[in-house]
């Protein structure tokens, strides 16, 4: 992973780079909130960042200030029309014929349809609560165990979005892992840089992995979400998948580190209790 | 290009750092020289390994800039060994830490040091920083060093018997308000937390906040109103009073071009929170 985290007082926070990153504002969004989180927390790095920044704003004059703003990407000022068309085209291939924003709407009405019905242990990106694992789960039969809700909205998403990456998402819910991975494998290879798709087909590997005890799809998970982090480095969802696939994989020490980066950057939801209630268990294994 | 040579490349930004911190935190010359060798040492540590971490995530001043506030933060820990600036200190800039470490730290009166910024900083206390001395001169210093025959004969310099009990009240008081923010503060979206922080606690004026997290500034009153509403409806469900709410969510703010310049002609900070009514608990923080 690229961002160190950096020991400090005791605590981990995250390292100096990241701040100057922060400061500048070249932070993905998601980054940009843990970071946010952890500063308004954090009396040191606090510090750091409200002096760093007090300096930088008050050299620099305010015109450049506001006009430079890295995140509203120049890229997409310089895309040609032949490019434009053909993402254009690549969208409708991938996302389906009822768009990215129906695909959102889906995806939200499954998060809270399952509310904290929770299956499987790896973690699906979409917002999907926390929840402890309901018992062990096996086969594609599982979807029995499912509430009617839930399925129903399985079976609506099947129907209307049959190719789309919430469909991946309902697959594995139903516990039909094998199409979620080929789904979300698809889509994968048609967005390479999108971090969500590969951190879920970590998810899916890793519930593939735990299910017939496959050590190929431990590794395959491994891979998924270590790409995931190279695209968006604190990705919660990917982090914590990366963690279970190392773990999942026997790689202990690695797990533990893994865990522990985690935790630096979420450190109080139901999530992090998972996340410390493993490193207990690592702790006690050689 | 070679570790010395990157160090030496980037050696001009991290001594103009340098020497902006030490101007801001007013370090005297004997400490800004030494804190000059800190960094630089710091640099040069395990062959460079400060400049050789770095990847270019962010721009080579902004990393050198974070960097020499880090160990500035450390240079400060070491000099000021566990005293720590109280809030209202840190509101109103390193100039008022700078005289409330002499005066309740040190021991100093508040002429001394008063004194001591106009010869050595060439500081002239401006209203803000004025009222700020009399805040403290109400606290009294914590110590004066006199020799034991003549203790008999000297005052007590502290306030009088009843002044504790009131203080302790404000501090309790003071605490409960902090603890009812910070819980309802929990609440909110990442961004808006710092905000919280920003504004509410360090009294970081909009303008600077918005430069600060990239934000547009319009917008960010808005957004501002909306938290000062969650933040009062969340409080008064802790039971804390309207009256400290008020004092708390509309406590002056401070540009930090101002504090930067120790001076202030008073025209971009509102009234001083210990002028207003309900704002008690603020003089004991």
């Amino acid at each position: 992973m690229a961002a160190e985290p950096m020991k400090l007082n005791g605590g981990t926070c995250p390292s100096l780079e990241t701040i100057g990153a922060f400061v500048e504002d070249r932070l993905k969004e998601r980054e940009r909130d843990v970071i946010a989180e952890h500063v308004a927390t954090c009396e040191t790095c606090y510090f750091v960042f409200t002096e760093a920044a007090r300096a930088r704003a008050t050299a620099t004059p305010q015109g450049e200030v506001v006009a430079f703003t890295p995140r509203r990407v120049p890229w997409k000022m310089v895309m040609s029309g032949l490019a434009a068309a053909a993402m254009i085209v690549l969208a409708v291939n991938v996302w389906g014929p009822f768009g990215a924003g129906n695909d959102e709407r889906a995806l939200t009405e499954l998060v809270a349809a399952v509310g904290t019905t929770r299956t499987f242990e790896p973690r699906l990106t979409g917002g999907f609560a926390y929840a402890p694992v309901r018992g062990p789960v096996r086969g594609p039969n599982d979807a029995v165990s499912l509430s009617p809700d839930v399925r129903i909205k399985i079976a609506e998403i099947e129907k209307t979005h049959p190719t789309a990456p919430v469909a991946a998402t309902a697959a594995l819910i139903a516990g039909d892992h094998d199409r979620a991975i080929s789904l979300l494998d698809a889509a994968a290879r048609s967005n390479p840089n999108d971090a969500k798709l590969l951190s879920d087909l970590a998810a899916a590997y890793l519930v593939k992995a735990e299910r017939s005890n496959s050590a190929a799809d431990a590794s395959n998970a491994l891979a998924a979400a270590n790409r995931a982090l190279e695209i968006e480095r604190l990705m919660p969802e990917a982090m914590f998948n990366r963690a279970l696939a190392l773990q999942l994989s026997g790689l202990n020490e690695d797990a533990r580190n893994a865990w522990e980066a985690f935790l630096t950057i979420d450190d109080r939801s139901g999530w992090a209790d998972d996340a410390r209630a493993r490193l207990r268990i690592l702790s006690n294994q050689p | 290009m070679s570790d010395e040579a990157n160090f030496l490349a980037a050696l001009p930004v991290i001594d103009d750092v340098t020497g902006k911190v030490c101007r801001r935190h007013r370090l005297s010359a004997t400490e800004a020289d030494d804190f000059k060798q800190q960094v630089r040492v710091h640099f040069l540590d395990r062959n460079y390994e400060v400049l050789r971490k770095f990847e270019g995530r962010c721009g080579l001043a902004t990393y050198v800039n974070v960097v020499v506030q880090r160990v500035f933060l450390d240079y400060r820990n070491q000099l000021w060994g566990r005293w720590r600036p109280s809030t209202e200190a840190r509101r109103l800039g390193p100039t008022a830490s700078l005289i409330e470490r002499h005066v309740i730290r040190d021991g100093w009166t508040i002429e001394q040091t008063i004194e001591m910024l106009r010869v050595n900083h060439q500081i002239e206390l401006d209203d803000r920083l004025r009222a700020f001395c009399d805040t403290l001169s109400g606290r009294g210093p914590s110590r004066r060093v006199v020799p034991e025959d003549e203790a008999v004969e000297v005052p007590s310099p502290g306030p009088a018997a009843d002044f504790n009990v009131v203080k302790a009240e404000r501090d309790f008081l003071a605490k409960r308000v902090m603890a009812a923010l910070d819980r309802a503060r929990q609440g909110l979206p990442a961004v808006q937390q710092l905000i919280v922080k920003m504004h509410f606690e360090d009294g970081v004026a909009i303008s600077d906040i918005a430069r600060t997290l990239h934000l547009e500034q319009r917008p960010l009153y808005r957004t501002v109103d909306q938290i000062k509403q969650s933040l009062r409806a969340a409080m008064e469900k802790d039971g804390i009073a309207g009256a400290d709410i008020d004092a708390l969510l509309n406590a002056p703010t401070v540009e930090w071009s101002e504090t930067d310049r120790g001076t202030d002609t008073g025209s971009t900070t509102r009234k001083h929170a210990s002028d207003r009514k309900g704002a008690s608990w603020r003089q004991s923080r």
